[in-house]
C-alpha cells in the first residue's frame, strides 16, 4: 500500500486542498486501511492543539516593536546631521584650498574625461561626458580590465565632490519636509528591496541603456538612473563607471543588507 | 481594504499610519518568530528586525506581491538567517537525543490542563527540531493560518510545493508525537481504537 502518497492527501484534505477526485480516492483506500484512518485523526488533534499555541504575545509587544523603529528614526537624524556639518564644513574647506589649488583641481575630477575644464564649469562638464559615452561601450565598460580599487577612487573623488557643490550636495540634501532625514518618496520606490552595496555617481543619467545587460531604472522626475547588479558584478561595475567619468557623491541610503544578492548603483544627474 | 488604505496613507507619507499597519501583523510575526526559535528574547528581537525593515523599505514597496507576503517573506528570511537550523547539523541530532529523553511516557487525557500543557511542550520541541523548510510552512500554515497560496507567494515555491511539504512536516510531528507518549491513543477524536488503562475505564 502506497501510504505515503495518501499521507499527503490527508495533509491536504485537513487544510481543504484536495480535489473531489482525490477526495474519492482517498475514501476508498481509509476504508481498507486502518493505519491511515488512525493517521487521519492523528493529524486532525495535530492541527487542533497547533491552532491552540497561537497566541502568546506579550503584553507590550508593541511598544517595544515601536520602541526599534523610533531608535532608527533617531539614529538617521542624527547620522543625517553630522552628514550635512561635515558637508558644509568640508565644501568651506575645499574652496579655501581650491583658490591654492585650482589647478591640480581640474586635473583631479576630469580623469577618464577628455579636455581641460575649470572648477566653475560643472555644467560644462555633463556635456563632456557625451564624450565619455563613446568610452563608455557596453563590452568595453564592463570587461575585466577595470581594476580600480574602489576606495582610493573614492577619496580621490572626495576632494572633487566638493568642487560641484551644488551637484554634491543636491543628491544628499534631497529628502522629503520630515526633517530631511530621507530621499523622496519616489526616489525609494526605485531601491525597493535589499542590497548588500549601495553607491552613488554623479553625471548624465539620461541614457540607461548605455548599461548593457545590466538591469535599470530610470527616474525622469528626479534624472537617476538606477542600476541593479549582482554582487559578482558590483566591483567591476563600479570600477568601470568612474573610468567613465562619473563622479562619486555622497547619498542617503538605507542599510545595506549583508545577505541581500544584489548591489545598487546610483546615477545622479542635474535636475 | 482597510490595509492597502493604510500602506497608500503611508506612501502618501503619513508617518502615524506605520502604527496601524504593524498593529494588524504584530502578533502574527511574534508568533512566527516564537515557534521558529523557541525562545521569547529571540522572537522578539526578530520582530524588532522585520519591523525595521518593513519601516525602511515600505515607501519602497512596489505591490507587486501583496503586503502580507512580503512581510512574511521577511520575517522567514529574518528567522533563517539568525536562527537557521540547518546550519549546523549536529544541532539537528542533538535536539533529537534530547527529546526523547526528556519527554515522559505518560498517559493523559487532554481534559487535563498540565498535562495539555505538556502536550504543547512537546510539540514546540517537535516544531523545532524541524528543518527550515518544514518548519516554515508548519508555523505558517497551522500557527499563521496562511493559505497555500500565500505560502507558496511568500516562499517563492509553487502550491504543489507547499502541499507536499505540509504533509511531511505534519508527518515528522505526528510520529514524534506518537512516539513520546500517548498523545493520541487518549485522543476523544479517535474513533478507531479504544484503550483501556489498568483500571478498566475507557480512555
Amino acid at each position: 500500500m502506497n501510504c505515503e502518497k495518501y499521507a499527503e492527501y490527508i495533509s491536504a484534505l485537513t487544510d481543504g486542498e484536495l480535489s473531489s477526485a482525490e477526495r474519492r480516492e482517498l475514501a476508498e483506500h481509509i476504508k481498507e486501511c486502518p493505519d491511515c484512518e488512525k493517521r487521519l485523526d492523528q493529524i486532525k488533534a495535530l492541527k487542533e492543539t497547533l491552532s491552540d499555541m497561537r497566541a502568546e504575545t506579550p503584553y507590550d509587544l508593541h511598544e517595544l516593536i515601536m520602541e526599534g523603529v523610533k531608535k532608527e528614526n533617531a539614529k538617521r537624524r542624527a547620522g543625517i546631521r553630522k552628514r550635512i556639518f561635515g558637508l558644509c564644513a568640508a565644501a568651506c574647506l575645499v574652496f579655501a584650498f581650491a583658490l591654492v589649488l585650482a589647478p591640480n583641481f581640474s586635473k583631479l575630477y576630469l580623469f577618464g574625461v577628455k579636455g581641460e575644464k575649470s572648477a566653475s564649469e560643472a555644467p560644462a562638464m555633463i556635456e563632456e561626458s557625451t564624450e565619455a559615452d563613446v568610452a563608455f561601450d557596453d563590452a568595453a565598460v564592463f570587461s575585466e580590465n577595470a581594476s580600480f580599487d574602489t576606495d582610493s577612487l573614492k577619496s580621490e573623488a572626495a576632494t572633487a565632490e566638493y568642487a560641484l557643490p551644488a551637484a554634491g550636495a543636491a543628491p544628499s540634501a534631497a529628502g522629503s519636509d520630515s526633517g530631511g532625514t530621507e530621499t523622496t518618496e519616489k526616489a525609494r520606490s526605485y531601491m525597493d528591496g535589499e542590497f548588500s552595496n549601495y553607491i552613488a555617481f554623479y553625471g548624465n543619467a539620461e541614457i540607461p541603456d548605455r548599461f548593457g545587460d545590466k538591469e535599470t531604472d530610470y527616474d525622469p522626475v528626479n534624472n537617476r538612473t538606477y542600476i541593479y547588479v549582482a554582487n559578482e558584478d558590483y566591483k567591476d561595475a563600479v570600477a568601470a563607471i568612474s573610468a567613465a567619468g562619473f563622479v562619486l557623491v555622497d547619498f542617503d541610503f538605507p542599510e545595506p543588507a549583508q545577505d541581500a544578492p544584489r548591489s545598487l548603483i546610483l546615477i545622479c544627474g542635474d535636475n | 481594504m482597510n490595509e492597502n488604505r493604510i500602506i497608500q496613507r503611508i506612501k502618501d507619507g503619513d508617518k502615524s499610519a506605520f502604527e496601524e499597519l504593524f498593529k494588524l501583523y504584530e502578533n502574527k510575526i511574534y508568533n512566527l518568530a516564537l515557534k521558529w526559535t523557541g525562545d521569547p528574547q529571540d522572537a522578539l528581537d526578530v520582530s524588532q528586525e522585520v519591523f525595521l525593515r518593513v519601516y525602511r523599505y515600505l515607501p519602497g514597496f512596489k505591490n507587486q506581491s501583496s503586503f502580507g507576503t512580503w512581510i512574511y517573506r521577511i520575517a522567514i528570511n529574518v528567522c533563517r538567517d539568525a536562527y537557521s537550523k540547518n546550519r549546523d547539523e549536529t544541532l539537528s541530532l542533538d535536539g533529537e537525543e534530547e527529546f526523547e529523553t526528556q519527554i515522559p511516557d505518560v498517559r493523559y487525557s487532554p481534559e487535563n490542563e498540565f498535562e495539555k500543557r505538556q502536550i504543547k511542550e512537546v510539540l514546540k520541541e517537535a516544531i523545532l527540531s524541524l528543518d527550515d523548510a518544514h518548519k516554515a510552512v508548519v508555523i505558517m500554515r497551522d500557527i499563521n493560518g496562511l493559505s497555500y497560496e500565500e505560502i507558496a507567494q511568500a516562499l517563492e515555491i509553487n502550491t504543489g510545493t507547499v502541499r507536499s511539504r505540509l504533509a511531511r512536516a505534519r508527518e515528522k510531528l505526528r510520529k514524534k508525537l506518537a512516539e513520546n507518549g500517548n498523545f493520541f491513543e487518549a485522543g476523544k477524536s479517535n474513533n478507531s481504537e479504544e484503550t483501556h488503562d489498568k483500571e478498566g475505564k475507557r480512555s
